[in-house]
């Protein structure tokens, strides 16, 4: 492989459709895919072909029973109550045809991504159908099947003898892979979102810390509503900075939903493409810093699909390959083909406009509760003391 | 419900400083009956807190000779710098979890790091009270629903028929997870009817209980 970074890709992964008008939709990854292409960031040589996960490897992250019943529904037809014992419903994860394989292609590109990594391949790999982070150990969730980040560390640590750090920056709680290893001293879990008291799942507060073996080995920081970037930017750099000093990773894996993003539905963040710039930088230099390199990027949430996803995912490819385009606008032939299939505008630029929405009137008051949290949610590293920390000029 | 919300207006807080002594705080912990000192600079930063339990442990035994009292202790020596803190703008159930997780029994709220107002673990009991209506002037009703059984909006619905009005609902799952609990605080001195009323209508009412 001639780049040192891989890019997860096949036209299987759009079979993880969990219908025409539902919020999740894999054509995101595709026109991500295209859109690096149009850029002329990506060629085919740094394309890796996801393999399918195998059954056992599903089951290395959930119930026997669960993944029965998810096989079961290529035959048989279950009834509601049945469904919605295992999470599944018409208006939030719908059935949908060959779920169960579909699930399994998008987990074993996860591992497909994991594997370049750790055997040397590539230093980074990028696979943007994966991120289910909300799926559980014996049921469905916020529209993720089989947990496809739990499936890769379980088959990683089955292997190798190392410590993985999960950083999870999509705008909501990545509670499936925090219970996942809450016990486990091994995989430290980090995960920023929008807090609960507002958004789903309603976990992550800040004493969620882990458990046994494993306490003190998750954190996390929920921020409040109209966060902005600066506010989310400091709480992220603080978190991931320290939480990596502390655990001193080998590997780094990263869930990226862009749901935060000021123009998303289903948030409250009003965080702009400077944010998501930035997010995959730190990712890229604490890598380099703590694992010689070693960083495996998820996409996950991301509910505007023609002006944000495609712009905040090709970040972090660009940050894996050092890629900074040399202009500031999108490539018209990418933006005149799929501002055919919406009704959105897509955006002339890569950023964002200064004036995207109307200022904030409680700014100061978020920033200093999100402080807080941080300072709260990072406690038991050790710390400054109060008082010089707070003080402001 | 938030901070600012419960405590609206905040009381004054009592507070001393970190060159204040040991004897210093112990009066005035006596003086107006509380357990813990937040300690600030002369801006109004807080810089630290102290306990009864961290006076006690730097007084001397009352078995010892009084002679060798360290009671002109600075609090600068004793007080915990490193402190949990939150802001008026955190939810009242973020708060509850951090005396829960952090077993703290007093927390400084802080705004721009000046002290705002200190919540007591009695003080989030007193709110859960008013939470749940239980220090109003009303009769409770408690009903079982079943998980695909009677609903809330039929429960309400029987009183609104009844023109009986309610001051509080608090819906919540039984502790063995099948089935929820509400309880409604009623505006009526005599429920018999409305339990009776809720009962014709296939509600489980568990109070109150019908008379043998």
């Amino acid at each position: 492989m001639k780049s040192h970074a891989a890019f997860v890709y096949g036209d299987e992964l759009m079979q993880y459709k969990l219908g025409d008008d539902h919020p999740f939709n894999p054509i995101r990854v595709k026109m991500t895919e295209e859109l690096l292409r149009a850029v002329g960031n990506l060629s085919s040589e740094e394309i890796l072909k996801p393999r399918v996960a195998d059954d056992t490897e599903i089951l290395a992250a959930h119930s026997v029973d669960y993944v029965n019943f998810i096989k079961s529904l290529n035959t048989i037809e279950a009834d509601e109550d049945r469904l919605y014992g295992y999470g599944l419903s018409e208006e939030e994860t719908p059935v949908f045809a060959n779920m169960h394989e579909a699930a399994k292609i998008v987990c074993g590109a996860t591992l497909t991504a994991a594997e370049a990594v750790m055997n040397g391949t590539v230093k980074h790999a990028l696979n943007l159908s994966g991120g289910l982070h909300h799926a559980l150990y014996g049921k469905a969730s916020g529209f993720c099947v089989y947990n496809d980040a739990v499936v890769a560390i379980r088959s990683i640590l089955k292997q190798y003898d190392i410590k993985i750090l999960y950083v999870d920056t999509d705008a909501h709680h990545g509670d499936g892979v925090q219970w996942a290893f809450y016990e486990d001293l091994n995989v430290c879990t980090l995960s920023i979102h929008e807090t609960g008291r507002y958004l789903f799942p309603g976990t992550g507060g800040i004493t969620e810390r882990g458990a046994g073996q494993g306490l003190n080995f998750s954190f996390n920081l929920p921020v409040d509503a109209f966060t902005e970037d600066d506010s989310w930017m400091e709480c992220y750099e603080q978190a991931f900075l320290r939480v990596a000093e502390s655990f001193r990773p080998d590997l780094i894996l990263t869930q990226n939903g862009a749901d935060g993003h000021y123009y998303d539905p289903l948030t409250h963040l009003y965080l702009t493409m400077d944010t998501y710039r930035k997010i995959p930088l730190l990712a890229h230099r604490l890598a380099h810093e703590y694992c010689d390199g070693r960083w495996v990027a998820l996409g996950g949430g991301g509910y505007d699909l023609a002006r944000v996803v495609p712009r905040a995912w090709a970040q972090i490819w660009f940050a894996m390959t050092e890629f900074t385009p040399s202009d500031n606008r999108l490539p018209l032939k990418w933006t005149e083909k799929w501002q055919k299939y919406t009704t959105q505008t897509i955006p002339t630029f890569w950023n964002d406009p200064h004036d995207l929405y109307e200022p904030i009137p409680r700014k100061e008051e978020i920033e200093y509760k999100n402080a807080s949290t941080l300072r709260n949610a990072l406690y038991i590293l050790g710390g400054e003391e109060i008082g010089n920390r707070f003080r402001r000029n | 419900m938030l901070v600012r919300e419960m405590i609206d207006p905040p009381k004054a807080v009592v507070t001393v400083t970190a060159q204040q002594t040991v004897s210093d705080a112990i009066c005035l912990m006596n003086e107006h009956k509380i357990r813990h000192l937040p300690v600030v600079d002369k801006d109004g930063f807080l810089i630290g807190i102290v306990s009864d339990r961290d006076l006690r442990d730097a007084s001397p035994s009352v078995l010892e000779n009084q002679a060798g009292s360290r009671h002109d202790y600075p609090i600068m020596e004793i007080m915990t710098k490193h402190v949990i803190t939150g802001t008026p703008d955190d939810f009242i159930e973020d708060i509850a979890a951090l005396f829960h997780e952090f077993r703290i029994s007093c927390l400084p709220i802080l705004s721009e790091g000046k002290l705002y107002a200190m919540i007591t673990n009695s003080d989030l009991l007193n709110m859960f009270m008013h939470i749940t209506g239980a220090n109003e002037p009303s009769s409770h009703i408690e009903l079982k629903l079943e998980k695909h059984g009677k609903s809330l909006y039929g429960a309400l619905r029987i009183l609104e028929q009844m023109h009986i009005g309610f001051s509080n609902v608090l819906m919540y799952k039984g502790i063995h997870q099948d089935c929820n609990r509400l309880v409604i605080r009623s505006n009526t001195m005599k429920p018999d009817r409305l339990a009776a009323e809720l009962r014709k209508e296939g509600y489980e009412v568990l109070w109150p209980q019908e008379k043998q």
